[in-house]
C-alpha cells in the first residue's frame, strides 16, 4: 500500500513547551491510524498539524506524497477534517453552514443526502446556534465528507454523541474505509472505538511516540493466562500452585484462572488430565488495547 | 525662471542690525500694504540721501546709515508746533508763527517766519496721508507753483492760506465738511450711584480728506443701519479762493466693515474689508475669514474666503504685489482645522505648530483672479499647542507673525517675511511669483522683539523692524550680499 | 490565486449579508444622515444646499462610520478565531494571505457599502427637498453644479483611501488578538494613542489617519467658496492610506501566517 501521510521528525513547541517531540509516523492509503494516548499526549496537535491549523516547530510532513506547506491546496482539497468541538457559523443554517464549506473546497455538493447520511435531513434549515453539541459533531462529520475525500482527519469523532450513533458513525468510517479506501487517522479517548475501527494504533504520551502497532497484533489471545473449566478445583488449584511453571492461580466464580510462566497450554492441560481432573475447557485469555495501552504507558 | 533662480542664487539676501533710538514703525496699512511710522522721510541736509524726520529729531543718513553722531534736535518752535518737510526745507507751524528752516553744514538756519496765526481746531482725526502727532500734514501746493498753500482742517471747514508776498493770507474757508451728527456711541443704562451723570451725546464729523493736485476729496461715511454704511466722495477743486464740487458719487448701502480704498488708478471710489463668518458645514463652528473687495464703488464685489482662527487679522489684506500700480488681494488661510473636526481637535490640543498659507491674488482685468498667482505655504511653530494659548499663539491669532508688505531685494516684487519661530524671522523672496519654501535670510531674534517691515532707509528695499518693550528700536537694513 | 480569493470573498459576502451587523451599519448612517436634519435643515428657498452635505457626510462618515468600521474590520479575523470557525475554514483548499485577503476586500466592500450609503443619502435629500444650484457668493457663482458633483465624486473616492487604509489596519489587529472585542479595543485604542501622538511627533503627514476627513474639506470649503486645493493633500493622502495599507496587509499575512489555531 502507498504511502498517504508521512511525519517525519516532526516536532512543536509553544514556547518551551514541547507537544510533540521529533514524531515520525506513516500512514497507508486505505488505513485507519487511531492516536492514543493520555491528555496532553500531543495526538490534537499531531492532527493539527496534519491539517495545517498549527505550524511543525521543526520535521516535515508530507500528504500524499507532497510536502504540507507547499501543497496545501491540493491537499486540502483531498481531505475532509473534523476538528475537536467543532465550530460553525452560528448565525447561518445547517445548509448554508455546508454550502459555504463547499464553495470554500471548490466542490459541488448534495446537502440533503449529507445530512441524511449523518441523519440530520430534518435540521437542514435549522440555525447552527440552535444545534445540540451531539449534533453539532454530526454537522462536523458532515462537513469533514462533504468532498468526499480521500483522507480524514478526525479528533475525537464521537464526542458528545451516543451510544447508538456512535456506532453508527464508526460503522461508517470502517465502511469508508473499506470500501471506499479512504485513510482515517483521528484520536480518542475510547479504546473501544480504536479497538473497533483502527488498523493500527500509536500511542503517544508527553509528546513522545511510544508505540505504534496493529491494531490485530495487539488482539490476539494471551495464552500464559487461562481460564480452565476443571472439575475439583480446588484440588488442581492446590496442585498447581506446587508447579515450577505457574505464575500463579486463583477460583473465580468456580472457574480456575491460571498464569503460566510461558505460553505452554498443553503442559498445563497434559498436567490436570494426568492428574485425573476432568477438563470441560480451557479458554485462553483474549488481550485488550487497555492492556496493552497501560503496558507502554507504565514501562 | 531660469533668470530668476539666476538672480537670487547671484544676490543673496543681507541684513545689517543698526539700533536707531526713537524709530518706531507700528504696523501696516491693511488695505495699502503701507507701513504706519513714527517718522517720514525727507532729504534735508541735500547730499541726494534720505534723512528720517522723527517729532523732535532729524536723523541724517551718513554712509548708507543712521549713525548717533547725525542725529540732531529740530529747532525749538514749542511743543505744539506741527512739523512738515518741503523741498528740502523744514517748515514749522508753532501757534502763531509758520518758520522754515535749513540745514547748514551743523545747525538748523530760520530762512524765513511768517506770521501765521494756527486757527483753533478740535481734535479731528488726521487728514489723510498725514501720520499723526507733530508731523500732521500742513503744506500742499494747490496751484502747482511751487510755492506751498497751507491748509488747517477745523469744524468749519478747510482754512486755506497762500503766500502773497512776504506773508501767508488766508486765502479762503473752504466749506466742504459735512455737518457733524451725533454718534451712536453707546451710552450705558446703568450707573453706579457715584458715577451717575448726565452725558450729552458725542458730536462727529465722519469723513476724510484727500489732497491731490489742484483738488480735495471729501470722503463721508454714513451709517445707513447698524450693520451697513453708505460712502460719499466728493471732489472740490480750489479755484484760488474757494472750493468749486466737481462731482459727488455715493456708493450703494455696503457692508460697515468695508473701507474706502484707492485699489487702482482708474478714479474709481474702491471698497474693501474683511470679516469673520461662521461656517455652516463642519461640526466645529469654525471661522471663516472673508476678504472683499469692490472695485466699482460697491457695485460688484470680489471675495475671497479662507479658514481662519476666532479673532484673527490678516495683517496687510491688499497690497501692490507686482509692483504693476495695482493692489493685489492677499488672504491668509490657517491650516490649524484642517482634516475635519476630528483632526482639528487633535491638532489643537497636541500640536505646537501651525500650518499658514499665503495666497495672492492678481488684480487684473478689471477684477481679481479666481486662481491664486502665488501661494506660499509655511508651518510656524507655536511653542505650545495651540489649546494652552501661549504667546506665539496669540501673536498668531493678531496676525503678527506674516508680513507681505517688504520688498527685500528691492525687484518691484514684494516678498514674505514670516515670524516661524519665537526666535526666528525667515524672509522668502518672490520673484516672477515663484515662491521657495526655503528661506532666502533667516534672523535671530529676542524672544520678546516684535518685528514690522518699512523701507526706513529709503533705499527702495524693505528693512525689518525690531521693537522690545523697553528696548531700542533694532533696524535691520536689507542689502544684497556681495560675492 | 485570485480564483480562490474570490471564492473566499463570495463565501465572506455571504456570511455578511446574514449578519445583523452588517445591516446595522448602513442602518445607522442613514439615522445619522436624517437626525442632521433639524440641524441643517434642507428646503427649497433659493439656497444651494450643499452645506448640508458637506455638513453630514463627515459626521456620518467620519465619526460613526468610522467607528462602525473599525468595529466590523476588528471582528473579522478575531471574531471567527473566537468562536472557532476559522478552523473550518483553514483546512479547506485556501492559503491564509488568500483568507486575509479576502477579509480585506470584505472590509473594503463594507467601507464602499457605508460611503455610498451616506452620500447616497445626502445627495438624495438635498436634491429632492431642497436645492443645487452651484455655489454663489458675492454675486458670483462660484461653482457650478456640476462641479459640486464632480467635487463630491472625488470626494468620495479619495476618502475612501483612508477609509481602506482603516481597514487593513483594523484586520492587522484583528490578526493579533483573540476575540472581536478585544480586538475593537485595541483598534481604537491605537487609533486614539496614535492620533494624539501623531502631531507632537511630527508624524502626521504621513499617518492615513490625518487625511480621512480631508477630501470631504475640500468640499466643505468649496461649499462655503473657500479656496480650497486637492494638491499636494490628495498625493500625501493617496500615499500614505495607500502604504498604510500595503503595510498592514503585509504584516497581518505574516502575523496570520505564522499563527497557530489549535483548539
Amino acid at each position: 500500500m502507498a504511502v498517504c501521510i508521512s511525519l517525519n521528525k516532526v516536532s512543536k513547541c509553544y514556547g518551551s513547551a514541547v507537544a510533540v517531540s521529533g514524531l515520525t509516523l506513516e500512514a497507508k492509503r486505505g488505513e485507519v491510524l487511531g492516536l492514543l494516548g493520555p491528555n496532553g499526549a500531543g495526538k490534537s496537535t499531531t492532527l493539527h498539524m496534519l491539517c495545517g491549523l498549527v505550524r511543525p516547530t521543526s520535521g516535515a510532513i508530507s500528504i500524499f506524497g507532497k510536502d504540507l506547506r507547499s501543497g496545501f491546496v491540493a491537499i486540502a482539497s483531498r481531505m475532509g477534517v473534523l476538528v475537536e468541538r467543532p465550530a460553525f457559523h452560528d448565525y447561518l443554517s445547517v445548509r448554508r453552514n455546508l454550502l459555504i464549506q463547499a464553495r470554500l473546497a471548490r466542490h459541488s455538493v448534495n446537502v440533503e443526502r449529507l445530512l441524511n447520511l449523518v441523519g440530520m435531513a430534518r435540521l437542514s434549515h435549522a440555525k447552527v446556534r440552535s444545534l445540540s453539541q451531539g449534533q453539532r459533531q454530526r454537522l462536523g462529520l458532515a462537513q469533514a465528507m462533504l468532498t468526499e475525500p480521500e483522507l480524514l482527519i478526525l479528533d475525537e469523532p464521537t464526542s458528545g454523541l451516543d451510544v447508538e450513533s456512535t456506532e453508527e458513525v464508526l460503522r461508517m468510517l470502517r465502511r469508508l474505509a473499506d470500501d471506499a479506501g479512504v485513510t482515517i487517522v483521528f484520536s480518542s479517548h475510547l479504546m473501544h472505538e480504536v479497538e473497533v475501527l483502527c488498523d493500527r494504533v500509536a500511542i503517544l504520551n508527553e509528546g513522545d511516540l511510544i508505540a505504534c502497532e496493529k491494531t490485530d497484533d495487539l488482539l490476539s489471545f494471551d495464552l500464559t493466562r487461562v481460564e480452565v473449566l476443571v472439575d475439583g478445583v480446588e484440588g488442581a488449584s492446590k496442585r498447581l500452585k506446587d508447579q515450577p511453571w505457574v505464575s500463579s492461580v486463583s477460583i473465580k466464580g468456580g472457574r480456575l484462572h491460571v498464569t503460566l510462566k510461558e505460553p505452554n497450554t498443553h503442559q498445563l492441560i497434559h498436567y490436570l488430565v494426568t492428574a485425573g481432573y476432568q477438563i470441560s475447557g480451557v479458554l485462553p485469555r483474549r488481550r485488550t488495547l487497555k492492556d496493552y495501552f497501560l503496558k507502554v504507558m507504565n514501562r | 525662471m531660469i533668470a530668476a533662480v539666476l538672480a537670487i542664487a547671484l544676490g543673496a539676501l543681507a541684513f545689517d542690525a543698526r539700533e536707531l533710538p526713537g524709530i518706531e514703525v507700528t504696523g501696516v496699512r491693511p488695505l495699502s500694504g503701507k507701513a504706519i511710522t513714527n517718522y517720514s522721510h525727507a532729504d534735508l541736509d541735500g547730499d541726494g540721501l534720505t534723512d528720517i524726520l522723527l517729532d523732535d529729531a532729524i536723523l541724517f543718513q551718513r554712509q548708507g546709515g543712521y549713525p548717533a553722531a547725525s542725529r540732531y534736535a529740530l529747532p525749538d518752535a514749542g511743543d505744539a508746533a506741527r512739523l512738515q518737510a518741503w523741498n528740502g526745507d523744514l517748515y514749522l507751524w508753532s501757534e502763531s508763527l509758520l518758520s522754515r528752516y535749513r540745514w547748514h553744514e551743523r545747525g538748523w538756519e530760520r530762512v524765513v517766519a511768517y506770521a501765521l496765526p494756527r486757527p483753533e481746531t478740535d481734535p479731528l482725526p488726521a487728514a489723510s496721508g498725514a501720520t499723526g502727532g507733530r508731523r500732521q500734514a500742513f503744506l500742499h501746493d494747490f496751484d502747482g507753483d511751487g510755492t506751498p498753500e497751507v491748509f488747517s482742517v477745523t469744524p468749519e471747514g478747510v482754512h486755506v492760506f497762500a503766500r502773497h508776498g512776504a506773508g501767508y493770507n488766508e486765502a479762503g474757508l473752504l466749506n466742504i465738511l459735512p455737518g457733524r451728527r451725533i454718534t451712536s456711541d453707546a451710552v450705558p443704562r446703568l450707573w453706579l450711584p457715584e458715577a451717575r451723570r448726565l452725558s450729552f451725546p458725542v458730536l462727529k464729523m465722519a469723513c476724510r480728506l484727500v489732497m491731490e493736485g489742484d483738488g480735495i476729496t471729501v470722503l463721508l461715511r454714513e451709517a445707513v443701519d447698524s450693520e451697513t454704511v453708505r460712502y460719499g466722495r466728493t471732489r472740490y477743486r480750489w479755484d484760488g479762493e474757494q472750493a468749486v464740487a466737481r462731482g459727488t458719487e455715493t456708493t450703494q448701502a455696503v457692508a460697515s466693515y468695508l473701507h474706502p480704498c484707492r485699489l487702482n488708478d482708474d478714479g474709481m471710489l474702491d471698497l474693501a474689508g474683511g470679516c469673520e463668518k461662521t461656517s455652516e458645514t463642519t461640526m466645529l463652528p469654525l471661522p471663516v475669514y472673508e476678504t472683499w473687495a469692490s472695485l466699482d464703488g460697491g457695485k460688484t464685489f470680489h471675495v475671497r474666503r479662507s479658514a481662519s482662527i476666532p479673532g484673527f487679522r490678516p495683517r496687510c489684506a491688499f497690497v501692490d504685489f507686482d509692483g504693476d500700480g495695482q493692489a493685489d488681494m492677499i488672504t491668509e488661510e490657517t491650516g490649524l482645522f484642517e482634516g475635519g473636526a476630528r483632526e482639528a481637535m487633535s491638532r489643537l490640543l497636541t500640536l505646537p505648530e501651525v500650518g499658514h498659507t499665503v495666497r495672492v491674488f492678481r488684480q487684473q482685468d478689471g477684477g481679481f483672479a479666481r486662481q491664486p498667482a502665488l501661494r506660499a505655504v509655511f508651518v510656524i511653530r507655536l511653542e505650545s499647542p495651540a489649546a494652552a494659548q501661549g504667546d506665539m499663539f496669540s501673536r498668531y491669532r493678531a496676525g503678527k507673525l506674516v508680513d507681505v508688505s517688504g520688498d527685500f531685494d528691492g525687484d518691484g516684487s514684494r516678498d514674505l517675511v514670516v515670524q516661524d519661530r519665537i526666535d526666528r524671522l525667515s524672509v522668502h523672496l518672490v520673484r516672477d511669483w515663484i515662491f521657495r519654501s526655503t528661506p532666502d535670510a533667516v534672523l535671530s531674534i529676542d524672544r520678546a522683539a516684535q518685528f514690522a517691515v518699512a523701507d526706513v532707509n529709503d533705499d527702495g528695499r524693505s528693512d525689518i523692524v525690531l521693537h522690545e518693550e523697553g528696548k531700542m528700536s533694532r533696524v535691520y537694513f536689507s542689502r544684497e550680499e556681495g560675492p | 490565486m485570485m480564483g480562490r480569493v474570490l471564492t473566499a470573498y463570495g463565501v465572506e459576502v455571504t456570511k455578511a449579508l446574514r449578519q445583523r451587523f452588517t445591516a446595522l451599519g448602513p442602518a445607522l448612517v442613514i439615522l445619522a444622515v436624517l437626525g442632521a436634519l433639524p440641524v441643517h435643515p434642507v428646503a427649497r428657498d433659493g439656497v444651494s444646499d450643499y452645506a448640508f452635505v458637506a455638513y453630514v457626510i463627515p459626521v456620518a462618515l467620519n465619526s460613526l462610520g468610522l467607528l462602525l468600521l473599525l468595529v466590523y474590520c476588528a471582528g473579522l479575523v478575531s471574531g471567527e478565531v473566537a468562536d472557532g470557525s476559522i478552523r473550518q475554514t483553514l483546512v479547506r483548499p485556501i492559503l491564509r494571505h488568500e483568507y486575509i485577503l479576502a477579509k480585506l476586500l470584505l472590509g473594503m466592500s463594507y467601507a464602499v457599502l457605508l460611503t455610498l450609503t451616506a452620500v447616497i443619502t445626502a445627495w438624495g435629500i438635498a436634491y429632492i427637498f431642497g436645492e443645487m444650484r452651484g455655489v454663489s457668493f458675492g454675486g458670483d457663482l462660484v461653482f457650478a453644479d456640476n462641479e459640486m458633483l464632480a467635487t463630491g465624486a472625488l470626494a468620495t473616492l479619495a476618502g475612501l483611501a483612508p477609509q481602506f487604509a482603516a481597514v487593513a489596519f483594523a484586520i492587522m489587529v484583528s490578526t493579533f488578538t483573540r476575540n472581536g472585542a478585544t480586538a475593537t479595543g485595541v483598534t481604537v485604542g491605537l487609533w486614539v494613542l496614535v492620533d494624539l501622538v501623531k502631531y507632537p511627533l511630527g508624524m502626521a503627514p504621513f499617518v492615513f489617519t490625518t487625511y480621512l476627513e480631508m477630501p470631504w474639506q475640500v468640499f466643505s470649503n468649496r461649499c462655503e467658496a473657500v479656496d480650497a486645493y486637492w494638491q499636494p493633500m490628495l498625493y500625501y493622502c493617496l500615499a500614505c492610506s495607500g502604504g498604510t495599507f500595503l503595510v498592514c496587509s503585509l504584516v497581518a499575512i505574516v502575523v496570520f501566517h505564522r499563527r497557530n489555531f489549535p483548539a
